[in-house]
């Protein structure tokens, strides 16, 4: 006897595992990528990168690597060890876990000897994503996501085959049985045929229900609020507050920070204007000489902060403005100094000057004025502190898109800050173009100023011949005077101070803006915005430190600016006459990057086209939430009454398009009923031809080799003769043990079906095809079957 | 679950991405797990016979009814039955294997059928009965595991195991076994040969394997066997353990193995009600090795002392005891075991 059956073993095919390792590898190191991409560390990815390509190389025979167990369990210790120190340095948790996550992620591309270490590498990519997720929210991290998803869908469809494989394998190891006896028959065909039709299927079902349930899941926080949402990245490189005297290089930072949308009234997109956007975010007004930081000065108890909630959909008015006008930017692109009257602003201070701002007083209030709406989206707005939202010229009203927490209006220096948590914001705000403000002027006090700088302001006065200051709270100077002055002390500035980003540190006591102007008379933004304003104070002008964004890049595809962090700046704020601040900009211009155009090449025009997408995809997914849900699942009305009632209308349109069409009487019906048909045979045509494809003809050619063959036609009719006849063949039942029940019954049946039985076991397992022959035996059955009937009264 | 909570906790919309995926994948693998499930029915297939130690393979037919899908991924679980069975099956000494048979098959086409199979580590001779196969799949995400249940009830004889010669220089009397060439004949049990089938041949003398993949009708010819014969007998003794029997059992199957090899009729003597007289054939020999292995009685060899083996002669005596196996030889067998 000896043993087991001889099976039917199918010929030796490779299992595919080499690829799937291959892609398992692939997709765990764009899982590496994602998290790189959102915390910045393309060194990590190096890593990884490079030892999947070691493990590649090194392994022999198509075999992974595999490092020595102590060595493995010591590098994972390590790296266990380090993490945990730097968790307890860094705040960070999220990334030093991560970090750790994908230290060994990098060590398993070493340890791969079964499906098991797929799968754990598989579940660290997993987490890896996650804490991606939890990092960043950028559009390249989104585009990784893209990637990664698919393929982290394939690999577990295609792991369960190969883990069925390998459990079936190591049974029959065990009972002592060559793998190959037992291995499924068709496994690696599977992965050119259906099984990747039905994975495709599978991810776009996958992807299709994802979709659906990313738009209707509630935006509704967990009972207790969150439970420490962690930070979005990278804060931006504004601040609103300044300190100067701070040694070492500045290094410019070109990540995107907020991208702003100019609109008017019919939500136009604007063109680019030809002035410098300066977006205001904080105004400071005190300076402290022996620290050098410049702040914002505690209000007065009776300046009383107005507050509102940043709800999404909350429109607040901050002025009382009834006569404004929105300008038409589309046939006037720029509104002229002449239309925008006395209180035109110096939104461009380096053409500012006296012809354009008539010297008198505007009428607060009662002066008709343009505004302009600004669609501002601060990609990465930090949390647990004051946050500026950010505003060109003086903001009036305010429309919240995004939650943005708890907003406060200063209308002394007309600025916005919001109390919330991280992440991105988007708001409207509707600015006036003027920049009339009736705040308390609040000049830097002249105490804190050294004698060399009230040397300088005086000098500088009288290069300006303004006439000198009997005291500061003497009668006020002319705006026209004040502009004067304002300009000579810009231009002394700009003609004999260098811009720098390398900084020095001050001299013992030495007060910075004194270092700034007559030591190293070097600097950045900060240096000439505080001198100027100490200059200013000194020759009795109320003057102010404004922090925020200038320029911005114009994205033709967008519409909208981007400001990077570099765009970062501080400039100054004059007041020419009470209630009335203006702008000046002592920094040089020509370090300035005022409204930058994008060049025509054609890597520019691939940054416009990301640039625009990363737009779409922060206001579109990032951004998403509960108003959104409700924009398109309600307020659209894609599931409204409306919807369903603009169905049914349509629907008895076409009813009374047919009946028009269709000949009255029975040959009307017919003509129907014949066009249903039609309909259904199309329908059906093209259901076929998708279940062909995903590979449903089962029982047609192209089958992979060793695959089971369907019973032949001799042998089935054999049955259905047979259970016509009273026989019937239980499904446990073998056809060779049938036959000898059979026999037992009729021994001309039993012998008949045996015959039948023998050619079903050629066909089935011994490669042989179906003969003229075999229907002889079936008629040799038969024949013994009505035998068996005569005989049997 | 984790990532909802981490999402409605966070706000954070690439986490609710990621947990509206989580939520598409458990559908999908629930509906399509099921829908390939539902579809499949099994069969069994032949099942053969292997020896205690040897793994035992079950065959099954796996088919699709579905008209849409196939089927991945399913594995394949054989339930033992682990109960007393019948009155009459309990009487037949009970099989065992090292676990459940388990197998996979990777791929079953639409309306199609595929062949699987399940291996087990047989670990003692007897009957074991199959209840039934479990037929589970957790594709396409391992999320959803779901099973079917067939009973498919049936039975696998395993045999006795191939257990060590005889040393017959040890024995006290040789058994006595000719040589003597097999001769063809027309009469005998062996097949030597085949010949085209003539009217009037008799149905079981049909070669109907070959006819089959011949597409000709051919019958046996058959050869008379040698005249020498091995009649070996088992004595289980009171107080026997079933190692002792086991081990006994191996060695009556061994000789016999051996002994049809070289070309003796063979026959066994199990008891009183239990003998196979001494014939030749393949046939021959896995009927008393299937008597071999359900063989768990405690049975008296011989009617009274004062009877004789009627007209069987042992030529082997294999002994199981309390104390061991041994083995007596020779025609007085009966005297020397009383």
């Amino acid at each position: 006897m000896g043993g087991a059956l001889a099976l039917p073993v199918p010929a030796a095919v490779p299992m595919g595992l080499g690829r799937f390792r291959t892609l398992a590898t692939t997709t765990s190191l764009i899982g590496v990528l994602s998290f790189c991409v959102a915390d910045g560390k393309p060194l990590l990815f190096l890593l990884a990168l490079g030892t999947a390509v070691v493990a590649s190389v090194l392994g022999r025979g198509g075999q992974p690597l595999r490092l020595p167990r102590p060595v493995l369990n010591s590098l994972v210790i390590v790296s266990l060890l380090y993490s945990a120190v730097m968790v307890g340095v860094r705040t960070n948790v999220i990334s030093d876990l991560t970090d750790f996550l994908i230290i060994v992620l990098t060590l398993k591309l070493l340890d791969r000897t079964s499906m098991r270490d797929e799968a754990q590498l598989l579940g660290l990519s997993m987490f890896v994503v996650i804490g991606a997720v939890l990092t960043g929210a950028q559009l390249s991290l989104g585009l990784t996501l893209v990637v990664y998803m698919p393929l982290m869908i394939g690999c577990a469809i295609v792991w369960q085959v190969h883990r069925g494989q390998e459990w079936a394998a190591d049974i029959a190891l065990r009972a002592g049985t060559p793998a190959t006896a037992v291995r499924s028959a068709g496994a690696a065909s599977l992965w050119q045929g259906p099984l990747l039709r039905v994975s495709v299927l599978i991810v776009v079902l996958s992807l299709a229900v994802a979709v659906a349930g990313f738009v209707v899941t509630p935006r509704a926080v967990l009972p207790g609020g969150p439970w420490g949402r962690p930070s979005l990245g990278a804060v931006t490189g504004f601040s609103d507050q300044i300190r100067l005297g701070a040694a070492g290089l500045l290094s410019e930072s070109a990540e995107p920070v907020l991208d702003v949308v100019l609109r008017d009234d019919t939500g136009q997109v604007l063109p680019p204007l030809p002035e410098a956007l300066y977006l205001r975010g904080a105004v400071l007004d005190e300076y402290d000489p022996r620290t050098g930081v410049w702040r914002r000065a505690d209000r007065a108890r009776d300046v009383r902060l107005r507050a509102y909630t940043g709800r999404p959909g909350n429109r607040q008015q901050l002025e009382y403005y009834s006569d404004l006008v929105v300008p038409d930017f589309q046939n006037n692109p720029a509104p002229s100094p002449a239309e925008r009257g006395a209180a035109r602003t110096s939104d461009d201070p380096t053409t500012n000057d006296d012809s354009a701002a008539p010297d008198e007083d505007p009428a607060p209030r009662r002066r008709a004025r343009t505004h302009v709406n600004q669609e501002i989206t601060i990609r990465n707005a930090s949390g647990n502190t004051a946050t500026p939202l950010f505003s060109m010229l003086r903001p009036t009203e305010i429309v919240f898109s995004t939650s943005v927490g708890r907003v406060e209006y200063d209308p002394e220096d007309a600025t916005l800050r919001r109390h919330g948590e991280a992440g991105r914001l988007t708001y409207t705000v509707q600015a006036a173009l003027d920049y009339f403000d009736d705040s308390t002027a609040r000049a830097l006090t002249s105490r804190y100023l050294s004698q060399r700088v009230k040397d300088l302001a005086a000098q500088l006065r009288v290069a300006a011949d303004v006439p000198p200051a009997t005291s500061p709270q003497g009668q006020p100077l002319e705006p026209a005077v004040v502009r004067r002055l304002a300009r000579q002390i810009t231009s002394h500035l700009r003609a004999n101070y260098n811009y720098t980003l390398e900084m020095v540190a001050p001299e013992g006591d030495e007060d910075a803006i004194d270092m700034f102007l007559f030591r190293t008379k070097a600097g950045h933004c900060e240096y000439f915005a505080s001198a100027m304003v100490a200059l200013c104070s000194a020759g009795g002008i109320p003057a102010r430190i404004v922090t925020g964004y200038v320029g911005g890049e114009h994205n033709p595809l967008s519409g909208s600016y981007l400001i990077r962090a570099s765009d970062a700046h501080a400039w100054v704020e004059v007041q020419t006459s009470p209630g009335r601040w203006e702008t000046f900009d002592p920094t040089p211009p020509a370090e300035l990057q005022h409204n930058r155009r994008a060049s025509s090449g054609i890597f520019s025009k691939i940054r416009q086209l990301w640039e625009a997408l990363e737009l779409t995809w922060g206001n579109n997914v990032i951004a998403f939430e509960q108003s959104s849900r409700s924009t398109v699942t309600t307020d659209s009305g894609i599931i409204d009454g409306e919807n369903l009632r603009s169905v049914g209308r349509a629907l008895a349109k076409v009813r009374m398009a047919v009946a028009g069409i269709l000949p009255s009487g029975l040959l009307g019906v017919m003509v129907l009923v014949v066009g249903l048909l039609a309909v259904a045979a199309a329908v059906v045509t093209v259901s076929r031809a998708v279940f062909r494809w995903l590979g449903a003809a089962g029982n047609r050619a192209g089958r992979p080799a060793g695959q089971g063959v369907a019973a032949p036609a001799f042998y089935r009719e054999s049955i259905e003769a047979l259970k016509r006849a009273g026989f019937s063949k239980e499904p446990a039942t073998t056809p060779k043990a049938f036959a000898l029940r059979l026999a037992a019954v009729d021994d001309g049946i039993g012998h008949a079906f045996a015959a039948i039985a023998d050619r079903y076991y050629a066909i089935r397992f011994g490669g042989q095809a179906e003969a003229p022959g075999d229907r002889h035996l079936l008629a040799v059955l038969t024949d013994r079957i009505r035998a068996h009937k005569s005989e049997v009264p | 679950m984790l990532v909802a909570i981490g999402a409605f906790n966070s706000q954070n919309n690439l986490l609710y991405w990621l947990f509206g995926l989580s939520l598409g994948m458990l559908i999908v693998s629930g509906v399509l797990s099921g829908i390939m499930l539902m579809a499949i029915r099994v069969e069994r297939e032949p099942i053969d016979s292997p020896e205690a130690g040897a793994p035992l393979t079950l065959t099954y037919r796996l088919s699709s009814t579905s008209q849409l899908l196939p089927s991945f991924a399913l594995y394949i679980r054989d339930q033992v039955v682990t109960e007393p069975g019948e009155k009459t099956a309990s009487e037949d000494a009970v099989g065992s294997l090292a676990g459940a048979p388990g197998g996979f098959v990777a791929f079953v086409p639409a309306r199609g059928t595929a062949i699987g199979h399940a291996t087990a580590q047989t670990t003692a001779r007897g009957r074991v009965r199959l209840a039934g196969v479990h037929i589970i799949s957790s594709f396409p995400f391992g999320i959803v595991r779901k099973s079917l249940y067939f009973p498919l009830p049936t039975s696998v004889l395993i045999l006795p195991p191939q257990g060590e010669e005889i040393d017959r220089a040890t024995m006290p009397d040789r058994p006595a076994a000719s040589t003597a060439a097999a001769s063809p004949s027309e009469a005998g049990e062996e097949t030597f040969g085949l010949r085209e089938y003539q009217s009037g041949d008799t149905p079981r003398r049909i070669a109907w394997r070959s006819s089959a993949r011949t597409g000709e009708m051919r019958t046996r010819m058959l050869a008379s066997a040698s005249d020498s014969s091995l009649i070996v007998a088992l004595l289980v003794q009171p107080g026997a353990g079933r190692t002792h029997v086991d081990r006994a059992v191996s060695l009556v199957a061994s000789e016999l193995r051996i002994a049809s090899r070289r070309g003796h009729r063979i026959g066994v003597i199990l008891g009183r009600d239990q003998r196979a007289a001494a014939r030749s054939g393949r046939g021959h020999l896995a009927a008393c090795l299937h008597r071999l292995a359900l063989h768990s009685r405690v049975a008296p060899l011989f009617r009274s002392e004062s009877s004789t083996a009627g007209n069987v002669r042992a030529d082997v005596v294999v002994v199981a005891g309390p104390e061991g196996v041994s083995v007596v030889a020779g025609g007085n067998a009966r005297e020397r075991v009383a």
